[in-house]
Order: structure tokens, then sequence, then C-alpha cells
């Protein structure tokens, strides 16, 4: 019931019309998240990385940035323990609250990563898959070009070229990783465009922006999804190496990467300082992972179907 | 030109350019349509009736390319209109019905915003509820039962015959003068073709449209038209009133398409088939084109027949007629 009301609300909604209309069913939907234990982890896993990165500083037992000078000798890298669940740095910051606040990194750095690559990537894709031609050869060499190098040690090029810090690091992925979806989209495209329903909305005279926009996007749309999804991971993991090596954010900025290489120098005595920063990194992106591979069951009609015969309504 | 003279096409050539060579899927197509007239276009699979027909709102697409000829509708040539001023007539004064309902309709909309796009891509002003409420009206004159329900369903919840209703629906949408029809029941089992045939006939008297119903199936034509054109290989060889086509073939290969069908009135053992396959359309052979098939074939017949008138409104293209 609740679901039909979701359901319904979203497609009254215009702009989520069409995403809404992707998924014909969501008591089917849901039924594939329940039956998938996997799926249904990773979806929790990223509800979680989302809520902690909107909310995380402002839970955080303790300050993750401020160095408390009169305490620095006594609190210096503490083992775990029920005052501080993560232990402490060495200089007696809660590393509970610096992972807590570095999800807030992450999570802003592959957002902004997304905001940029996705636009240029479905823009470029819907142009070079419908008109083709020159166009679509011009846009698809330079892509060939970006794609010739392997991505990290372009974006390690990049980074290191626009100086160190959390900006150009996030600069430098966008710049990698716009081209991948560009081909994902432009695949799609050329399927889609083929198809009898864009001739017969040509024949009745709808513009041709109406086309792209309204009928080969939306269905074009769906392995996007699913890469993004995916990708969101490998962007973290993708900052989190470049603040590793010293490319990424800077100190004080508590992200992951940076936590497991500060806390290198003290490995293996001190196993806490690096452990936990990296065992959030595993498990964010094996979340996003999950569910990608859950979202592209999901929307994958046949998947569907083979849910339908077993009798799943 | 004649007064009633909805469209006329002259000598419409459309080439394919592959690489195993040119195509001429349609070499010299000249015919008319008038106003308010049922016409068939009649002939095998490959004779270059669809493409025909896609070329009048110049939908062809690449390789194939329309290499000459006119398509005067209501006297301007649709072939030489820029792209702007075409998707005007398209979908408002001349629109299609696919041959494949399942495929004509985009999966991720309702029924009703096909018909209600169609409207709002030839009216400024219009607001989508306006649309969507003549989409319901539109609905319910091509007989959907429910139509407030069916306009919102989406493709895949339809029958093959709803979904075909939607598709005429889309194309009647602007009360069109001309719709093509292309095949529209050969996806639909039979007890529903005869359902969409006197649907498509009912509009047709409704609002006077013209239809243009492209087919393979002759008792379609001998049900719902008024008038016939034959296509072989890429040209119209005999065109006539359905009566005088039925009673009085001339085309040699009229006659053999007719004696291939059975007659419940007439005992035979086994029906005629017309011998050979129809040409290699990169390869063509010269002069007619039925000749190679043809059981009259004589030596005039490695020239190619111009499509001359023998009686009133009966058209042919053989030498047989002209000795």
């Amino acid at each position: 019931m609740m679901l039909k009301k979701i359901n319904g609300a979203l497609l009254k909604s215009n702009a989520l019309r069409s995403v809404g209309s992707l998924v014909h069913d969501w008591g089917l939907a849901f039924e594939v998240v329940k039956r998938s234990p996997l799926t249904t982890a990773g979806l929790i896993i990223v509800a979680a990385f989302t809520v902690l990165g909107i909310i995380g500083p402002y839970i955080a037992p303790y300050n993750p940035i401020e160095i408390d000078f009169s305490t620095v000798a006594l609190k210096r890298l503490q083992p775990p323990s029920l005052q501080h669940p993560f232990g402490t740095d060495e200089y007696g910051r809660d590393l509970f609250s610096r992972v807590l606040a570095g999800a807030r990194v992450s999570l802003m750095v592959s957002l902004v990563v997304m905001s940029i690559t996705v636009p240029i990537g479905l823009v470029l894709g819907l142009i070079a898959g419908y008109y083709g031609g020159v166009i679509d050869e011009i846009i698809m060499r330079v892509t060939d070009v970006f794609l010739s190098f392997p991505g990290l040690v372009l974006a390690i090029a990049f980074s290191a070229t626009l100086g160190a810090g959390l900006f150009s690091a996030m600069l430098a992925l966008s710049i990698v990783w716009w081209p991948s979806y560009v081909r994902v989209v432009r695949a799609q495209v050329l399927v889609v465009r083929e198809q009898l329903f864009i001739e017969a909305a040509k024949a009745m005279g709808v513009s041709t922006r109406r086309i792209l926009f309204k009928h080969i996007l939306p269905n074009s749309i769906t392995p996007l999804l699913v890469l993004v999804t995916l990708d969101f991971g490998s962007v973290i993991l993708a900052s989190s190496a470049l603040s590793f090596i010293g490319l990424g954010a800077q100190p004080p900025t508590p992200e992951w990467g940076r936590l497991v290489a500060d806390g290198r120098r003290w490995f293996p005595e001190k196993w806490w300082y690096s452990f936990f920063p990296g065992l959030a990194i595993l498990i964010t992106v094996l979340g996003f992972n999950v569910l990608g591979d859950g979202l592209r069951d999901i929307l994958d009609p046949r998947f569907r179907r083979r849910l339908e015969f077993r009798g799943v309504e | 030109m004649h007064s009633s003279t909805l469209l006329e096409v002259k000598d419409l050539r459309v080439y394919f350019y592959t690489y195993a060579g040119v195509v001429k899927a349609v070499d010299g197509v000249s015919l008319s349509v008038h106003r308010g007239e049922i016409l068939c276009i009649v002939g095998e699979t490959g004779c270059g009736k669809s493409v025909m027909s896609r070329a009048l709102t110049r939908m062809v697409k690449p390789p194939g390319r329309i290499v000459s000829g006119e398509v005067l509708f209501e006297g301007v040539d649709l072939l030489k209109l820029p792209e702007k001023e075409l998707r005007k007539i398209r979908g408002r004064e001349i629109s299609y019905v696919y041959q494949d309902p399942g495929n004509a309709l985009d999966p991720l909309y309702t029924a009703g915003f096909h018909v209600a796009e169609t409207i709002l891509a030839h009216s400024s002003s219009a607001k989508f509820n306006e649309a969507w409420g003549k989409a319901v009206g539109i609905f319910r004159e091509v007989l959907i039962p429910d139509p407030e329900a069916k306009a919102k369903s989406y493709p895949h919840e339809l029958s093959g015959g709803m979904k075909q209703r939607v598709v005429i629906a889309t194309a009647v949408a602007n009360t069109p003068k001309l719709i093509i029809a292309d095949e529209p029941t050969t996806a639909l089992d039979v007890t529903i073709q005869a359902q969409v045939m006197e649907l498509i006939r009912g509009l047709r008297d409704k609002y006077s449209s013209s239809v243009m119903l492209i087919t393979h199936n002759l008792g379609v034509v001998a049900e719902v038209c008024d008038r016939v054109a034959v296509m072989y290989a890429g040209k119209v060889v005999e065109e006539a009133f359905v009566e005088e086509l039925f009673t009085n073939p001339l085309h040699p290969y009229t006659q053999g398409l007719l004696e291939a069908v059975p007659n419940p009135l007439k005992k035979i053992e086994r029906l005629r088939s017309i011998h050979g396959s129809v040409p290699n359309m990169i390869d063509l052979p010269e002069g007619c084109r039925f000749s190679p098939r043809c059981p009259h074939a004589f030596q005039f017949c490695n020239k190619e027949p111009e499509l001359v008138e023998r009686s009133k409104g009966h058209l042919v293209s053989c030498w047989l007629y002209r000795r």
C-alpha cells in the first residue's frame, strides 16, 4: 500500500516520471531487493554511508580536526577502547570521529565527480550516438585518447600538475572519468535510435530535441545508472588512492586514504590507525558494488521475467 | 492536376547505396491518392511498398536516398520542403500506422501520452492536460473500452490489438488528410484484423481522410479498398478501381497474384503459383522486370513498358496491351 503511494507520487512528479517508469513495478523491485540479501546489504551500507556523510560530523563524539594540546601526550596512539572505539592518532584525536568525518569528504568527492562527469557523458554520448558521422568520430577519438591511459595514472598526472589538494583531486578524477560514460551512453543510444518508436515519433512530427531528451535519453539511461552506482565506489577508492600518495586531501582533512597513509608510519604496532579507515573504504566500496549488481538485476527486463516465471508478483 | 487529387507521386526513385551495390527499392513510382479514398498498395515482400510510403515524408533512413521524383501534396512538393516545414506536415497532414504496434510505442510512456504528444507537437498553445483530455476522447473514438484507464496504461500492459488502436489513435489525433497504414494488421490475429480494418474505414468516413493502405492480403484489398495499385520490383505495374481489378486483371503479375489465392466458388486441385521469385533488386532484369517470370513474355519485353491508361482509371504497364 505504502509502495503504491510512493510509486504514485513518483510518477506524478515530472522530473521523476522517466526514472519512475524505468522500474515499471516497484513492488517487484522491492521483492528483488528482499530476495537478494547481498543487494539489501549493499543498500543498507550505501544508505548508512550517505546518512553518516551528511550528519557524521555532528554526531562525532570528539572534534575530528582540532588537537587538544593539553592531553596529546596522554591520549596519543591509544588502542581501541570503549572511550575511543577506533583508538586515537598520534595527536590524541579520536579516530572514530575522524573516520565519521571522512565519510563526508568521500561523499562530497564522489558526488562532485559524478555531477561533473555524468552530464558530460550524457550529452556527448547522446550527440555522438544520435547524429553519428563526423561529430561522432571526433567525440569518440577524444575519449579513445583518454581511455588509452590507465585511469589512476592519468588522474595522478593531472592531480600532480594541478597541485595537491582535494579540489584538484576532484578535478583530476572528473577529467579521467567522463569518457567511459560517453561510451556507455553512445552504445545504448545506437541501439535505441533504431527502434520503431523513435521513427514513429519522428513521423508524428515530434521535434528532434524532444525525441532526444524524452525518448532516446530515458530509454538509454539504465546501463548508465548501474555503472554510476558501481563507480561511486571506484571514485571513493581512487580519491583515497590519491590522498594516500599525498596528492588529494591535505591534513588536517580527515580523508580515509590519507588516514591509512598517516597510520602506515606506526604499522603494525598501532594497527588500528590504518585498519579502521581502511575498513571504512572497504565496506563502502563493497556496498556500492553489491548495490550496483543488484540494481542491474532489477533494471534488467530478462531478470524481471525470470522472477515473474517463478510466480513473484 | 485533378481537383480531387490529394497526393500525387511522380517518378519517385529511392535507392539504397549498400556495399553489395545500389538497391533500387523504388524505381520510378507514379501514383495518385484522391480525397477520401482508400488506396491499396499491393505487392510481394520486398517490392518497395514500405520504402515508397516512407519516402513520401522523407522518412527514408541512410543508406537509403531519395534520388529523384516529386511528391505533390495539395500541390506542394514535399521532397523540396525544408525539414522544419516538413515536420509540421508529419503527424498533422500525413500520419502513419505501423505494421508492428508492439514496437511503435515508447515502452516508458503511457498510451495516452503518445496521443497527447502528437497533439502537442502541432499546437504551441495547448497544455498537457488539455491534450490528455483530447487523447481520451480519441481513445473513445477508436473504440478502446474504458478509455480513461487505458490511457494511463503502459504499452506492455495492453494487448496487440489494443496497442494497434493506440497507434491508430496517435495517427488520427490531428485529423490528418492522409493516413498511411503499412500492413496494419499483419501482426494481429484474424479476428482483430477485421475489427482494425473496420475501424480504419470508419475513421475515413468520419474525418473524410484519405488512406493509403499497404498490404499483401488480397482479402483486405477486396474488402475495404476503393482503388488498388499493384507494385512489382519497385514499380507500379497496374492501377485500377477495385472491382475492375478483380474482374478484369490486365497485368500477368496481377493475374498470377489473383490465381494464387483460393477462390471459395471454384473447386480446384492446386493453387497456381507464380514461377520464379522476386528479382534481385541490385541486378534487375532488363526491360520489363516481370518478363523472366511471365508466361506471356515475347520479344517486346526486353524494353521497359510504360504505365498507360487502358480504360477509364485502369492503368497497366505491359506490352501485351500496346500491340
